[in-house]
């Protein structure tokens, strides 16, 4: 067919073509499997190169591209067995065969790359006496990123094909630079976004956001901060409501696993079956319903911490699996027979008596020497009620924070809260200012908001049977009176306080009359404690 | 006059003697102390110890009984709270530093001239790339220059154990919103992936030569780190060495 529209004196020539023709439509496609392999850039031209040198021996490449911050070209890859050092070559724009293609954005053939004198031999590659090839890759057909140069084994008449092939393939790899550059790039801010919203997440997780000024939470903290450094288990152990997870987040974020997840996981929440599948995960087709492939919080928590709360709930079949996780470090999904090995540190917690428990056969014994390797006790509020009046502070900002308004809370006010004995502890006490908050209309909580709130104010013991309150100038019945500080109504507050709400005494303090002190109580609309 | 002069001088650099003889004598007696204390901290730790030893024993040849053993236990218990109590009262009291703005390019620059002539004499090729401007962040100078010591010996002594000729440490920092990052690279061996949370460990010594090291540099540049709300790791997507990635926020004055 061919023969009948070619004279017979070309028909060398033309199978020549013809023959040159089908092995680059094998070498382009080639070069488009390798291009959907990988996103690694640098590797992929690579091998983009060697299979264009492999097919038919036919080309010695380079590629070398823009660098955006120096305005420089830099080879990103060339095909050379020892082609290790090149990284040190770079072209200035116009600057050798290289730079003037990508400065003036054509392609450019050389049918003898010695003659012409912009040749520079900087990678000592190319060999002088074949032809060259030079052609910029754009992206969308705008300005060159870079160049893709070869060097055809001999000038055979067919450069002007050689050309067409080396554009086509440069458009493809102009394709993948730039979808390896926006991957990239879309990587690299999610990545700063990570780092960023983890470095909030530590300043809100830190122990500087805890309040607890007296002893027992000093050994508290000094005792998280030790256990932070290491892997160890900790069991936190406490009332409900005293912060074990709040020190559970402050060992977390101070320590080397900071940058790693902190996975929270309530035991009480789950039964059994559940909690197996949400901790261990599950293979596909483990269970009814279980359609996908799942990963437990052990697999989500590698390389963390996992926190799990009211581990005083789980039974003890499942106890058993949990000791097998804490001493190995090892499980396997459920339906799977895989084991996995993961690297996590876990904090448990419970409120509930564990000697108790494993005395009446509820929890394993092995488990509860397990856990107790570092055990932290939290102290119940009110054994520490010296850190209320701080703790109300610190909440009743919060509150404002979150209404967006002025909020304050009066002494007096705090000298009723530290006579309560809090049995929800902190968290009662947050709910309590949450309250407070709302009834008190002008933004100033004091002793009758706190009333308001229905703590029973009425019922609360004297200041001297209320525990050990001391040394915080507060509940201790030692307001100095003639503070010009404190204002009319807290003064007389007080006064009445430390009177025992005897008026007349009162009066005695302030230096009034008792009509005075009556009136004052009537206009300032102090609520008289009645017993 | 030119007596007096000399005179004078003479004085100087004998005072100076007299100054450096004192620091010498200090650390020498701070490092004697601290040796004193650990052993004597071993020793207190093996009475417990043997105690349980012992108990062991008898168990194991099934000669012992319950009721002594719970005898032995509160013994135990006991002698470790001595043991305990003893280590916590000889602790030396924490330092603290007022925290001050600290400019961290100004820092690292101070540490780099503290260790030219190790830098110099290993051979090693810095690349000192500051951020051309750094938010001042306050911090205590000290801690923070302790802690970038530590990185740096790291790589040092990293880049030493390679035994590689070709030698390069690579600090940057960086500008973050409301942070800076420092970043700390060599071409070291680097440390394996599974060692990369165990490394800031206390005791943790991930060197072939381990004589005569305690372990502490990577546990201390935690705690300056933290101290600092800042974030400290090693970079698990850097291969050609080893690189640590640290960033330093504001910290709260302390009271």
């Amino acid at each position: 067919m061919m023969t009948e529209t070619v004279p017979t004196s070309d028909a060398p020539e033309e199978a020549r073509r013809v023959k040159l023709l089908e092995s680059q439509l094998a070498a382009l496609f080639d070069v488009s499997c390798v291009l959907s392999r990988s996103l690694e850039l640098r590797q992929t031209l690579r091998e983009v190169l060697s299979t264009l040198y492999e097919h038919g021996r036919m080309y010695l490449g380079m590629v070398s591209l823009l660098d955006d911050d120096s305005g420089e070209l830099l080879v990103s890859a060339l095909h050379d067995d020892e082609a290790a050092p090149f990284e040190k070559v770079r072209y200035r724009p116009g600057e050798g065969i290289n730079g003037h293609i990508l400065e003036t954005n054509q392609r450019w053939i050389l049918p003898r790359v010695g003659d012409e004198p912009r040749f520079l031999d900087r990678l000592n590659l190319f060999n002088s006496n074949l032809p060259f090839i030079g052609v910029p890759i754009r992206i969308g057909g705008d300005s060159a990123i870079g160049v893709f140069a070869l060097q055809p084994p001999a000038d055979d008449g067919l450069l002007e094909q050689r050309a067409r092939f080396t554009e086509m393939v440069a458009n493809l790899i102009g394709q993948a630079v730039l979808l390896s550059r926006s991957v990239e790039a879309e990587r690299s801010a999610l990545r700063e976004e990570r780092d960023s919203l983890r470095r909030h997440l530590k300043g809100n997780h830190g122990f500087s956001n805890i309040i607890g000024h007296t002893e027992r939470m000093r050994v508290v903290f000094d005792q998280a901060r030790q256990v932070a450094k290491w892997s160890t288990t900790v069991l936190l152990r406490g009332e409900s409501g005293t912060g074990k997870e709040l020190i559970a987040n402050a060992i977390h974020y101070n320590s080397p696993r900071a940058r790693g997840a902190l996975v929270k996981l309530n035991c009480a929440a789950l039964p059994d079956n559940l909690l197996e599948s949400e901790l261990f995960g599950h293979e596909k087709g483990a269970f009814t319903g279980a359609a996908n492939q799942r990963k437990g919080r052990f697999e989500q928590a590698d390389g963390g911490t996992l926190f799990l709360d009211e581990i005083g709930e789980i039974t003890p079949a499942f106890q058993a699996k949990l000791l097998r996780v804490l001493q190995e470090g090892e499980f396997e999904r459920v339906g799977g027979s895989r084991t996995l090995k993961v690297d996590v540190r876990v904090i448990a917690a419970t409120n509930r008596n564990l000697e108790q428990e494993v005395k009446d056969g509820l929890f394993r014994e092995d488990l509860y020497y397990r856990l107790n390797v570092m055990p932290i006790r939290m102290p119940a509020l009110r054994e520490r009620i010296e850190d209320v009046p701080d703790l109300a502070r610190f909440l009743v900002e919060k509150v404002a924070k979150q209404q967006a308004r002025e909020l304050s809370i009066t002494d007096s006010a705090l000298r009723i809260l530290m006579r309560h004995d809090w049995p929800g502890n902190v968290r009662e006490l947050e709910n309590c200012m949450e309250r407070a908050a709302v009834m008190s209309e002008a933004g100033t909580i004091d002793r009758d908001v706190i009333n308001l709130t229905g703590l029973d104010v009425g019922a609360l013991p004297e200041p001297a049977a209320a525990g050990p309150i001391s040394g915080t100038g507060f509940g201790d019945g030692n307001v100095d009176l003639d503070d010009p500080d404190i204002d009319e109504r807290e003064r007389v507050i007080a006064a009445l306080e430390q009177a025992g709400w005897v008026q007349a005494k009162a009066a005695r303090l302030l230096k009034m009359t008792p009509r005075q002190i009556a009136y004052r109580i009537q206009t300032l609309n102090i609520q008289v404690k009645q017993f | 006059m030119l007596a007096n002069d000399i005179t004078a001088r003479r004085r100087e650099i004998e005072r100076a003697h007299l100054e450096n003889l004192r620091a010498r004598l200090a650390e020498q007696q701070l490092a004697q102390g601290m040796r004193e204390a650990l052993t004597a901290a071993s020793y207190q730790i093996q009475v417990p110890l043997n105690l349980i030893r012992a108990a062991n024993n008898m168990f194991r040849s099934g000669s012992g009984h319950v009721e002594v053993f719970a005898d032995m236990l509160a013994q135990i218990s006991s002698a470790g709270e001595t043991a305990l109590q003893t280590l916590q009262a000889v602790l030396p009291a924490e330092v603290s530093e007022p925290g001050v703005r600290v400019n961290i390019n100004e820092l690292l620059r101070h540490v780099l001239t503290l260790e030219t002539d190790r830098l110099l004499a290993s051979g090693v090729v810095v690349d000192w790339q500051p951020a051309l401007v750094l938010p001042e962040l306050s911090g205590h100078k000290n801690e923070l220059r302790s802690l970038f010591k530590h990185l740096i010996d790291n790589a040092l002594q990293a880049m030493h154990e390679s035994g590689r000729t070709h030698r390069e440490l690579r600090l940057t920092t960086r500008a973050l919103d409301n942070a800076v990052e420092v970043i700390v690279e060599d071409n070291g061996p680097g440390i394996p992936s599974e060692a990369r949370i165990k490394a800031f460990e206390p005791f943790y010594i991930g060197w072939r030569q381990r004589r005569g090291r305690a372990g502490m540099g990577l546990a201390l540049a935690q705690e300056i780190v933290n101290q600092h709300g800042g974030c400290i790791a090693i970079d698990s997507d850097y291969h050609g060495g080893c690189r640590m990635r640290v960033t330093l926020s504001h910290v709260e004055p302390s009271e």
